[in-house]
């Protein structure tokens, strides 16, 4: 997938916020909360649907996908952790600690969060309402097919999309629970190729987008 | 899936024996009769033929055991209706055992033309179903037979590549899997040939034992819900020929359109559509996806019974993934791409003209003889200009289409056409088109009518007929003649970098149209690249030069009597009206060049000898050149000052693009015609081509003109 920007990332996190705080998100509400013009926010939006993030029926509301929670509750995870890490270990305020998560979720490291969890496990077991080591899983292991890199192995968790193309792709042996893994990337960067079972296989970026897996060692 | 669940199902049916004689010759078989009495059981279209389909994955190496099993005499053709091909052949030493290929596919989904051909193919009960695994590769395999059986089909198992997954497991217990689908299930080397007699055996032998029928269990409430609209079913009285209940209840419960408009007339179709979402709302995904996920599972247990795996996992790469460390390397991948592109190129026509140069010879010596010995001045002419013509027009492609074809086959035979399409995938999406469109592409700057049959190894229609479509705007190598002529007439100073232009002219407006073509005729239908990457393995030569001979007499049989027709036409519009000079300003041909010159005036060259050049050159692109050359009464240098002196330069740019982009020769249209399965395609490629050959004249011509040039 292409990769979200920071705009991107901050509508799908509103969304999610909203759907969790008021049952669902409409364009005005969104673009009130970012501060966006509405046209803006409605060319972002755009840009979230035809990532396959977001889906929109005319004048309703705007739904996230399968896909889009992934995604949202990856930077909702980032941003928990580093508020709660600015807040406990850094002892900054409540509003810089979650002004500054703001800014950072969209550039750290998988590293560094895997060090800031390194450092809340020592006195925390939870953040917010989740568990710690339940959120690291989620940023470190849980990831799209397309994200892989070659030679790693993973097992399927979960295929999205649109029908069709899941059927497609599940009808070929890429179903929950099976371990594929990703032996090269073609020139150009797109397509895949990846071992499954016993064959190889190629998939474009979008096709495997849609499929999410867990990190096996 | 619980393994007991799936032993009680399975023991409840009545299980026939494998079918192994291995002491048969192949010397035909004797009836018993217990097949006279299947005779009846069968209720097939001939009398006493029996309809026996092959069906598989593809790479399964079912090409290899069709062309065994018919002795290589099939019929090839297309299913009625779609641009699939259809092969089918009568059982070797059985004639009454019609072998009929099915399209390698990997479920019975019906979403795209291969897969709708074999579902209704199988709709129709043949006899028996004949399926091809890859043993190496038993469960992705698998799924198709699952599909098989649950249409209450009388398979026969062949369990191809047996030395590869002998190699690769400890043991695959074939009674076993024989047993447990209550199938028989041959074990085939096809390669080597191996298990074939036994599987010619197994179908001559074949009895329809007492239908049980297979009854995958999905278990819980699935299959509580399966249960209750089979019985509903059952109580409505509906009958569905080819369908039995369970059949018609999983798919109307998948989902499936064609089903669910089936059963419409019974009034179930709110009960189903209830149905679908109360199971929906327990299982939290679309139905199709949990089917698909206990055939799986299904499968799994299964295969934990069969297969005996090693114990300890070879950590050594296989030969083929060690090959393909280096073939689909991103660097080093290309390079070698585009080696084996040069090779086939150059293979194709660097070789393929020599022969093709010395046929023409032999056909000049024919003309010549025809000459001399026939003495009626027009059946002289009917046998030179249009029968000898329109055979020598024929012939001169063959031997560039035999070679391409050998190489084509070769390629995919061998596993590298999949990589190929792997390689050149995001390239070719600048096209709007997948990677393997690209050696169609390529082929096109040879010559168009290979290109046009290259095709072939396009799935999606959507891709092929745009392919098919674009492929005459790549300058093929008969075109160079005139761009020669016109360059040396008109631009001597500039001869490298104008070729240049006129060439990537073509590849820029192939790749304009390709992006037209896909956002209205060729919508892409929402099928992902899904794309198997075979391991390598070594063709056998015979099955090269089956597939290959295959192609050539199907252009020899369709293409090439159009063709013929085609030549024979032009030659009656240049003799006629009877007296008058061969393809003169008073023949028809002539009239009909005069009368669409002033049309051509707008472009530049609204006179009878350009209008007539560009008449003959749709007979072949280079034939410009020599009706040029007889109307300027000069050749080669004298006909470069004749333009040069008569022509403006605007005039003669302007020509030279028409010529690059209007109607493909005959031959192409032909071609299309036959790729196609349709005229409507072929005159759309006139009319469009002619089109924007026009407007690109045109506009090159009126802009040219006020720039003053």
């Amino acid at each position: 997938m292409e990769k979200l920007n920071i705009n991107n990332q901050d509508i799908l996190e509103t969304i999610y916020e909203l759907e969790k705080s008021k049952g669902k998100a409409r364009l005005t509400d969104i673009a009130l909360k970012l501060d966006f013009s509405k046209s803006r926010t409605n060319q972002e939006i755009k840009k979230l649907i035809s990532l396959g993030l977001v889906n929109e029926d005319k004048y309703g509301p705007i739904v996230l996908t399968k896909l889009g929670i992934f995604e949202a509750e990856r930077i909702m995870f980032t941003h928990l952790l580093i508020k709660t890490f600015l807040k406990n270990h850094l002892l900054l305020d409540e509003e810089t600690s979650e002004k500054d998560a703001c800014a950072i979720e969209h550039i750290i490291s998988e590293g560094t969060i895997k060090a800031i969890v390194r450092h809340l496990e020592k006195d925390l077991d939870n953040i917010g309402d989740f568990n710690l080591k339940e959120a690291e899983e989620y940023l470190v292991k849980k990831k799209r097919l397309s994200e892989l890199k070659v030679g790693q192995k993973a097992m399927i968790l979960k295929i999205e999309g649109l029908r069709s193309i899941k059927k497609r792709i599940m009808e070929f042996g890429i179903i929950k629970g099976e371990i594929i893994e990703l032996i090269g990337v073609a020139p150009f960067g797109d397509p895949l190729s990846f071992n499954l079972n016993d064959f190889n296989l190629s998939l474009r970026i979008k096709e495997a987008d849609n499929v999410i897996v867990e990190l096996i060692d | 899936m619980d393994k007991r669940e799936i032993d009680q199902r399975c023991n409840k049916r009545n299980r026939p024996r494998l079918h192994r004689h291995h002491n048969l010759n192949n010397k035909g078989y004797s009836f018993t009769e217990n097949m006279q009495t299947s005779h009846q059981l069968f209720n097939n279209s001939g009398l006493n033929k029996k309809e026996i389909d092959l069906i598989g994955n593809p790479n399964s190496g079912k090409t290899t055991i069709f062309n065994i099993l018919t002795g290589s005499n099939a019929k090839v053709g297309n299913w009625p209706g779609v641009t699939v091909e259809k092969k089918e052949g009568a059982l070797i030493n059985n004639p009454e055992f019609q072998i009929v290929d099915l399209p390698g596919i990997y479920s019975l989904s019906a979403y795209s033309d291969d897969e709708k051909v074999a579902k209704n193919s199988l709709l129709k009960k043949p006899s028996i179903v004949v399926d091809i695994l890859d043993s190496s590769n038993l469960k992705r395999n698998l799924y198709l037979t699952i599909q098989l059986l649950e249409m209450n089909q009388n398979v026969i198992l062949g369990l191809n590549i047996m030395d590869v997954a002998k190699k690769k497991y400890k043991e695959v217990k074939l009674d076993v899997l024989s047993e447990l689908l209550n199938v028989p299930v041959i074990p085939l080397v096809a390669q080597k040939g191996e298990g074939v007699y036994d599987l010619i055996n197994a179908i001559v032998d074949y009895k329809v034992h007492e239908t049980v029928e297979f009854r995958l269990p999905y278990g819980g409430e699935l299959e509580e819900h399966i249960t209750n609209l089979e019985a509903l079913l059952a109580e409505r009285k509906v009958s569905i020929s080819g369908y039995t209940y369970r059949m018609l209840a999983i798919q109307a419960l998948e989902g499936d359109e064609i089903v669910r408009s089936l059963l419409m007339p019974y009034g179930l179709d709110d009960f189903i559509q209830k149905e679908i979402n109360h199971l929906k709302s327990i299982f939290k995904d679309d139905l199709e996806m949990v089917f698909i996920e206990k055939r799986y599972g299904f499968i799994e247990g299964l295969l934990k019974k069969v297969i005996i795996r090693k114990k300890t996992i070879e950590n050594s790469l296989g030969t083929s993934d060690k090959v393909d460390k280096i073939v689909l390397n991103p660097i080093l991948g290309l390079f070698i791409f585009f080696g084996v592109m040069f090779a086939l190129f150059q293979i194709t026509f660097f070789f393929g003209d020599y022969i093709k140069s010395f046929l023409e010879m032999i056909i000049g010596v024919i003309g010549t003889f025809i000459a001399a010995s026939v003495d009626n001045k027009i059946l002289e002419s009917f046998l030179n200009d249009g029968v000898l013509s329109g055979v020598g027009t024929i012939i001169t492609f063959l031997p560039n289409l035999v070679l391409l074809f050998l190489l084509l086959t070769f390629l995919e035979d061998i596993g590298y056409m999949a990589r190929a399409a792997y390689l050149m995938d995001r390239f070719m999406r600048f096209f709007g088109l997948q990677g393997k469109a690209f050696i169609p592409l390529i082929t096109g700057f040879g010559c168009s009518v290979p290109a046009v049959m290259a095709t072939r190894t396009l799935e999606s229609k959507a891709d092929r007929f745009t392919t098919i479509m674009i492929a005459p705007l790549i300058s093929c190598s008969a075109r160079l003649p005139v761009y020669i002529l016109f360059i040396s007439a008109f631009f001597p100073n500039n001869k490298g970098s104008m070729l240049f232009l006129v060439y990537m002219l073509g590849i820029i407006l192939a790749v304009s149209m390709a992006k037209i073509f896909r956002s209205t005729f060729f919508k892409s239908e929402a099928a992902p690249f899904v794309l198997e990457l075979p391991p390598y393995r070594i063709p056998t030569a015979k099955a090269t030069f089956i597939h290959t001979w295959d192609r050539v007499k199907e252009f020899l049989s369709r293409a090439s009597t159009l063709i013929l027709a085609m030549v024979i036409i032009i030659w009656a519009l240049s003799i006629l009206p009877l007296g008058v000079v061969y393809g003169s300003r008073d023949s028809l041909i002539g009239i009909v060049g005069s009368t669409i010159a002033p049309i051509l005036k707008p472009v530049g060259f609204g006179t009878y000898e350009a209008a007539s050049a560009l008449i003959s050159g749709i007979v072949a692109k280079e034939v410009v050149v020599s009706t040029l050359s007889t109307i300027y009464g000069a050749q080669g240098g004298g006909l470069v000052h004749a333009l040069a002196t008569q022509w403006t330069q605007l005039q003669g740019f302007s020509f030279m693009l028409m010529s690059a982009i209007y109607v493909p020769c005959l031959a192409t249209l032909a071609t299309i015609k036959q790729e196609t399965n349709s005229w409507k395609w072929m005159f759309f490629v006139i009319a469009y081509t002619s089109v924007l050959g026009y407007f690109v004249s045109f506009v090159v011509y009126q802009v040219g003109s006020l720039l003053g040039f």
